[in-house]
């Protein structure tokens, strides 16, 4: 077997080359509607056509790619209409996350989001920020109340959700103009989960999510 | 051994469907390693479409494959019901709220139609045409949601979970209430009454979850 980047990990091969093929199509090495054909990623990469045949199933699932008859494998075009119906079931899913988070959360957790809301806010006191610190920050406040959910099937779904996001991570930058309110907004999750109150937390991050979209919506059309 | 008919369905696939109809019966049971030898001799069929097959049994969570072990007999537990349940509770009643705006007084008279024919099958036990049935109902409303994006994620999550629902119509004690429940949903949907479609799709979804988990733990307990 011909050694390469792929074998010396303990995940499955077919995970690392889907990670792959999408970090390739995040980068636009892969352009929207462009075919993937098995033999040629097989070349490509340098791995057989099994692996790669589940690597495309895979972001068949996660809305990557989809199949097109008689095309075959072709890279998806994230239109506005997409982001909009990917950022309804964001909301959704992780609403319902942080509502089975309130069972399970516990003083201590409710300090670490509050520190690291905490840490998000201070990186842009006084203006320009650092994007990737905002949007690591932001993601690390979600995926907290998220993997308290203890829902393992949940929290693998939102994974796969939410890498469709980095697909128009250059507009996220605008984002951080947004920084107050989305503080503001962590603190009412915050509070929600402090109180313990499933239906109020719920409401709060999808709020917080719905807002955030709107925003972000407004700036891409603006341009 | 069953017999394996000869029509347009892939090899596969048919592999994969009695494979699945043994699990669910227990008559290969949580844990027991499924060898491609071992089941190329059971089904006297090559190994080629039976790696297929199991392949389509791990993405639908019937089994296992380990490396080195290979594939085992996947177990179903209390906790994989809830996950899913819950996941599948909040998304169709999503589509189903997205929908009102959108279905036809053909579909809502297409959703009648299926309701009276699950209760026709109901009666003759039919079960495989109900479970098909049910599939197609609840897919008028997902596939009118508008949000393509969802319509393939619920699309996605049914193959998936197909090892917890296929419980659903293995008793018959459920059918009746699920035409009633059917019923309800139709009469909101031609009110137009949005809230409450989702409330009664979410009510709905919610009374299978608790079916299928009190199905599960008889089942651990026997």
């Amino acid at each position: 077997m011909v050694a390469n980047s792929f074998t010396l990990d303990s995940k499955p091969l077919r995970e690392r080359i889907a990670d792959r093929i999408r970090s390739d199509i995040v980068k636009g090495i892969f352009g929207n509607g462009e075919r993937l054909i098995e033999p040629k990623l097989a070349e490509i990469y340098g791995i057989s056509r099994t692996p790669i045949r589940e690597a495309l199933r895979q972001l068949e699932s996660e809305g990557f790619i989809e199949i097109v008859p008689r095309k075959g494998a072709v890279v998806k075009e994230l239109t506005l209409s997409d982001i909009d119906n990917l950022y309804a079931i964001k909301a959704n899913l992780e609403g319902l996350a942080a509502r089975q988070a309130v069972e399970n959360i516990t003083d201590r957790d409710i300090e670490k989001l509050i520190s690291v809301n905490e840490k998000f806010i201070s990186l842009f006191k006084g203006g320009d920020g650092v994007v990737e610190e905002y949007l690591k920050y932001n993601i690390s406040f979600h995926n907290y109340f998220i993997k308290m959910s203890n829902n393992v099937k949940l929290v693998e779904i939102l994974e796969g959700l939410n890498k469709n996001f980095q697909r128009f991570r250059s507009v996220l930058v605008s984002k951080v103009d947004r920084v107050e309110e989305a503080y503001l907004e962590h603190n009412k999750i915050i509070e929600a989960f402090r109180k313990r109150n499933a239906e109020y937390v719920e409401k709060a991050v999808r709020y917080h999510i719905e807002s955030g979209w709107n925003y972000l919506r407004s700036k891409i059309q603006g341009v | 051994m069953r017999d394996i008919n000869i029509d347009n369905t892939p090899l596969s696939e048919k592999i994969a469907e009695t494979l699945r109809d043994y699990i669910m019966r227990g008559s290969l049971r949580p844990g027991e390693r499924l060898t491609e030898p071992k089941l190329s001799s059971m089904l006297g069929i090559s190994r080629t479409p039976i790696r297929e097959a199991l392949r389509l049994l791990e993405n639908e969570g019937f089994i296992d494959i380990f490396p080195r072990r290979g594939a085992v007999v996947s177990d179903i537990t209390a906790k994989d019901v809830d996950e899913i349940f819950v996941i599948k509770t909040k998304l169709e009643s999503l589509a189903a709220k997205l929908s009102v705006a959108f279905l036809t007084d053909l579909d809502i008279k297409r959703l009648s139609e299926l309701n009276d024919k699950m209760g026709r099958y109901a009666e003759s036990k039919n079960v495989v045409s109900l479970i098909k049935l049910n599939a197609e109902f609840h897919n008028i409303f997902i596939d009118k949601s508008n949000n393509s994006r969802l319509i393939k994620f619920i699309e996605s999550l049914n193959k998936q979970f197909k090892r917890v629902t296929a419980y659903s119509f293995t008793e018959l004690g459920r059918i009746k209430k699920v035409l009633e429940e059917h019923q309800q949903i139709i009469e909101a949907f031609a009110k137009r009454d949005a809230d409450m479609v989702e409330i009664l799709v979410d009510r709905h979804v919610h009374n299978g979850w608790n079916f299928i988990r009190s199905r599960i733990e008889q089942k651990i307990s026997n």
